[in-house]
């Protein structure tokens, strides 16, 4: 027989003992040794407790912190996608009202066929030089605008396509110099020529001196020449130069659409302006021959 | 010959004239924008001469007749033309100066919006030649002339950044 070793007898002895004790405590023995010994660990144990509650609490307030931060992140985004989402809105709000006027006038004007992602195309840049007065617009050949198309707002007149790509196209601005409009006052319709000046003003040329004209008169496109439809506001006047020994009288005219702060614009598809160039070279050359 | 990288000179030039039709128009001075392209180009040429000067005049000036109603070349032709006349003053530029920018920004515009006109006239006609002057062109100077010591100065960072590279083409 194997002698057992010292591992198997300390096994022996701590089972023996603990049978013991069992035993001893059964039967009543060790309470007060068992009091003893609390005695002496009780106030160790109390702090302990203390201690353990105290980080238990930092802990908790680590975790609670933890969560606040998480929760403020949370609403920070929160914030942040409303904030978004309200400036959305009320970019739709600023557009609906757009629309809204445009389709108002589309209704009031069904001559008129528009194009430009249905009925708009938006201002997307501006001549860099300054002394051009062009728009640059995000509809072009691919939408149906082609070259010399008048373009509208509600509010008036703003000019006519210069040259089209497939998805954009150059508007010539009836502030530009270069640009010339048959206009007719509202009232006393009477007839001139409106141009573009570089202040950004207008000024109605070539009145007749028998015609009367005042402040506040609006000023139509009177649809001669045919390169725009009859009877779109292109500005009021706001003073008028009549003397007695010009041939002409001529007004100054403000622009009913503000053109620095055009986001939106009307393409009129459906009128065909009318190219007389071929019509005044044959007339030039039939007058030259004898 | 072009410069600093050219990858990085064909955006920013580009960035520029996206900036001129887009942003600078709503930031009038004085009733003008402020015409940066132009400005970029002639700090561009005093600092690193003729040759790089007309290769930024041609890309920056085709940039911004591709946003332009005037007719294509306008402003590159007169961009060529005081950019290579600014780049001539090349030597006499001194470091932390801004007199001789100032004065070039000043004679540079006036030429570079004649020349501009110039071409208007010749291809579209009706060029109002007084109001452009008083409306336009001395406003212009003014608000040129104010611009040009900060736009060179970030040209002469640029500068000193970029250093010279001989890229052949």
């Amino acid at each position: 027989m194997r002698s057992l070793s010292n591992r198997q007898l300390l096994l022996i002895f701590f089972a023996f003992a603990a049978f013991l004790g069992i035993v001893l405590n059964e039967a009543g023995y060790l309470e007060p040794l068992e009091g003893v010994i609390l005695r002496l660990i009780s106030p160790l144990q109390a702090r302990l407790a203390t201690l353990v509650e105290t980080s238990g609490g930092l802990f908790r307030a680590a975790r609670d912190l933890r969560d606040l931060r998480q929760r403020n992140q949370e609403l920070e985004e929160k914030y942040a996608q409303l904030l978004i989402e309200n400036v959305a809105l009320e970019e739709a709000a600023q557009e609906n009202a757009t629309l809204r006027s445009f389709f108002h006038f589309a209704q009031q004007h069904p001559g008129f066929q528009l194009v430009g992602g249905e009925v708009k195309a938006s201002v997307i840049g501006r001549d860099p030089s300054n002394f051009l007065r062009y728009l640059i617009i995000d509809a072009g050949e691919a939408q149906g605008v082609k070259k010399d198309m008048p373009v509208i707002v509600p509010r008036g007149l703003v000019g006519r396509v210069q040259s089209v790509g497939s998805n954009w196209a150059k508007v010539l601005l009836i502030t530009d110099p270069r640009s010339s409009v048959s206009a007719v006052i509202q009232t006393g319709r009477a007839a001139g020529q409106v141009q573009g000046l570089v202040s950004g003003d207008l000024m109605m040329k070539y009145i007749s001196q028998e015609e009367s004209v005042s402040e506040g008169e609006i000023v139509l496109t009177s649809g001669l020449g045919a390169n725009f439809p009859k009877g779109l506001v292109i500005g009021q006047v706001v003073a008028v130069q009549q003397r007695d020994s010009d041939m002409f009288q001529q007004a100054t005219v403000r622009p009913t659409v503000d053109f620095d702060r055009l986001e939106m614009v009307l393409v009129i598809a459906a009128f065909e302006p009318v190219d007389v160039t071929d019509e005044i070279q044959e007339e030039t050359r039939g007058a030259g021959e004898p | 010959m072009i410069g600093c990288n050219p990858y990085l000179v064909v955006p920013l030039l580009l960035t520029v004239a996206l900036l001129q039709t887009t942003a600078l128009p709503a930031l009038e001075i004085l009733g003008v924008k402020p015409e940066l392209m132009l400005l970029m180009v002639l700090a561009w040429s005093l600092l690193r001469g003729v040759e790089e000067g007309l290769v930024w005049a041609f890309l920056g000036g085709l940039m911004l007749d591709l946003f332009s109603g005037g007719p294509v070349g306008a402003s590159a032709l007169a961009l060529l033309v005081v950019s290579f006349l600014s780049g001539l003053a090349r030597g006499s530029v001194t470091r932390g100066s801004f007199v001789l920018p100032i004065g070039v920004a000043l004679v540079g515009t006036l030429l570079y919006q004649t020349l501009f006109l110039v071409v208007i006239q010749l291809t579209r006609g009706t060029v109002p030649w007084t109001d452009n002057l008083f409306r336009v062109t001395l406003p212009s100077l003014a608000v040129n002339a104010l611009l040009m010591p900060v736009i060179f100065w970030v040209m002469a960072w640029l500068d000193r950044k970029t250093g010279r590279e001989e890229i052949g083409w």
